[in-house]
C-alpha cells in the first residue's frame, strides 16, 4: 500500500466516522485531506464503495493483529476478550466508522456473489485472528468472528453514543458477557 | 367533490416501508420507492407520517412490539426449555423476514452514529416496553437486566438476519452453533425461570 493510498483510507475512516450513513460522506473532503484531486482519488479506488471496502479491510487487519497479540498475551479466554475490548475502546474513530459502515453491518446484501465473498473474507480473517480455535467448520469461524467483532463494536459504540457511561464495571460486564459465549467454542482456552 | 378516502393507507405504507427498508441499507431508503410499492403517492405518505424519520420510528415501534410479544410468548411456552425458546423466537423472526431485515437496517438497537437525543428517546421507550421481560432475568439491577435483554435481542435478530440473507443455512447444526453462542453468552448471568 502506498502512502497516498493509506492517507486516503485513513481520511475515509475519519470522514465515515463523522458522517453517519444516513448523511453520507464526501469524497471531495477525503481528497482535500490528502491534498489531491477527486480525479486522482477515483483513479486509485474507482468508486466510493471500493474506498469504503478498503477502509473496512484496513480496520479488519488492525483487529486481526490485535487479536493475535491479545491471544499471545492471554492465559485464558476471559483475558483475551478483555484485551480485545480495551483495543476497541482505544480506537474511537475506527469503531465509529464500523458502526456506520462496518463489514458486518446491514445484512441486506442481495447479490449472492457478494454475500459469499464477504463470508469468505470473514472466515479468512477469523482463521488468522483465532489461532486458538481448533479445526472447526468454516461456519464456526464465521460466527465467532462476527460475534466478537460486532459485540465489541456495540459495547464501545454504546459508550461513544452517550447511552452508557464507561466504567471498569461496565467493561468487566461486557467482557464477561462476551467471554461466556465464545468460550464454549474454544476448547481448553486461549493457547 | 370531496376526495375518496384511501383504504388502509397507513397499513399499505407501513407494509411497503418494511419491504423497501428491509432491502435498503441505512441512508438509502426512498419514499418514492415506498409510494410505488404501496400504490400511493408520496404526498399521501407525507400527509400521514409527516417525515421519513417519523415513518421509520413508527415501523421500529411496530417491529419491537412484535418482537416483544414473541419473546414473552416463547418465555411462557418454554419456561424450562431454553433451546425451544430460542427456536420459537428465531422462527418468528424468520417468518417476519422483511421486518427483521428492516430492524437490522434501521433500529437504533444496532448502534450507528446518530444524535444522542435519538438514542435517548429510543432506549427510554425500549426500556419501558421491555420491562415485562425483566421478570425472567434474576439479575441484581434493572440496568444489568436491560443490558442483557439488549444484547439478547441484537444477537437473535442477527442470527435471523444471517438466515434470511442466505449467509448461513438454516440447518440444525448451524442452529446449534447459534444457540451455543446466544445462550453461552447469557448463561453466566441468566436463568429463564
Amino acid at each position: 500500500m502506498t502512502e497516498l493510498e493509506e492517507c486516503l483510507i485513513l481520511s475515509t475512516i475519519k470522514e465515515g466516522a463523522e458522517n453517519p450513513s444516513n448523511k453520507r460522506f464526501s469524497t471531495k473532503e477525503i481528497a482535500r485531506c490528502c491534498r489531491i484531486s477527486e480525479y486522482t482519488l477515483f483513479s486509485l479506488f474507482k468508486t466510493k464503495e471500493r474506498l469504503v471496502t478498503a477502509a473496512n479491510d484496513y480496520i479488519m487487519n488492525e483487529i486481526i493483529e490485535a487479536s493475535k497479540k491479545a491471544a499471545t498475551a492471554s492465559s485464558n479466554v476471559q483475558e483475551y476478550v478483555r484485551k480485545m475490548l480495551f483495543f476497541g475502546f482505544s480506537k474511537p474513530m475506527e469503531m465509529t466508522f464500523l458502526a456506520n459502515y462496518g463489514f458486518w453491518n446491514g445484512k441486506t446484501e442481495k447479490d449472492p456473489e457478494r454475500i459469499s465473498r464477504d463470508y469468505e473474507k470473514a472466515v479468512l480473517a477469523a482463521k488468522e485472528a483465532f489461532h486458538f480455535l481448533k479445526d472447526y467448520d468454516e461456519v464456526v469461524y464465521f460466527l465467532v468472528w462476527s460475534y466478537i467483532t460486532r459485540n465489541i463494536n456495540y459495547f464501545v459504540e454504546t459508550v461513544y453514543d452517550g447511552i452508557i457511561r464507561d466504567s471498569i464495571e461496565y467493561r468487566d460486564f461486557c467482557a464477561s458477557l462476551l467471554n461466556a459465549g465464545s468460550s464454549i467454542l474454544v476448547e481448553g482456552g486461549v493457547k | 367533490m370531496p376526495r375518496k378516502p384511501i383504504e388502509n393507507a397507513d397499513e399499505r405504507i407501513i407494509e411497503a416501508t418494511f419491504k423497501i427498508g428491509g432491502n435498503s441499507p441505512r441512508g438509502s431508503l426512498s419514499t418514492k420507492d415506498i409510494a410505488v410499492e404501496a400504490g400511493l403517492s408520496e404526498f399521501t405518505i407525507f400527509s400521514r407520517f409527516k417525515t421519513k424519520e417519523n415513518l421509520i420510528n413508527v415501523c421500529n415501534a411496530i417491529t419491537y412490539d412484535v418482537f416483544l410479544k414473541s419473546n414473552i410468548k416463547a418465555s411462557e411456552n418454554h419456561k424450562d426449555d431454553r433451546r425451544a425458546f430460542f427456536d420459537e423466537v428465531l422462527d418468528e423472526l424468520i417468518a417476519n423476514a422483511e421486518m427483521t431485515k428492516f430492524a437490522g437496517n434501521y433500529s437504533l438497537a444496532f448502534p450507528r452514529q446518530d444524535s444522542v437525543q435519538a438514542y435517548a428517546v429510543f432506549f427510554d421507550s425500549f426500556y419501558e416496553k421491555w420491562r415485562p421481560m425483566f421478570a425472567y432475568f434474576p439479575l441484581e439491577s434493572d440496568e444489568q437486566k436491560f443490558r442483557v435483554i439488549t444484547y439478547g435481542v441484537r444477537e437473535i435478530v442477527q442470527d435471523a438476519l444471517y438466515i434470511v440473507s442466505g449467509e448461513i443455512k438454516d440447518i440444525p447444526e448451524n442452529r446449534n452453533l447459534m444457540y451455543d453462542l446466544f445462550y453461552g453468552g447469557m448463561r453466566k448471568f441468566v436463568t429463564i425461570v
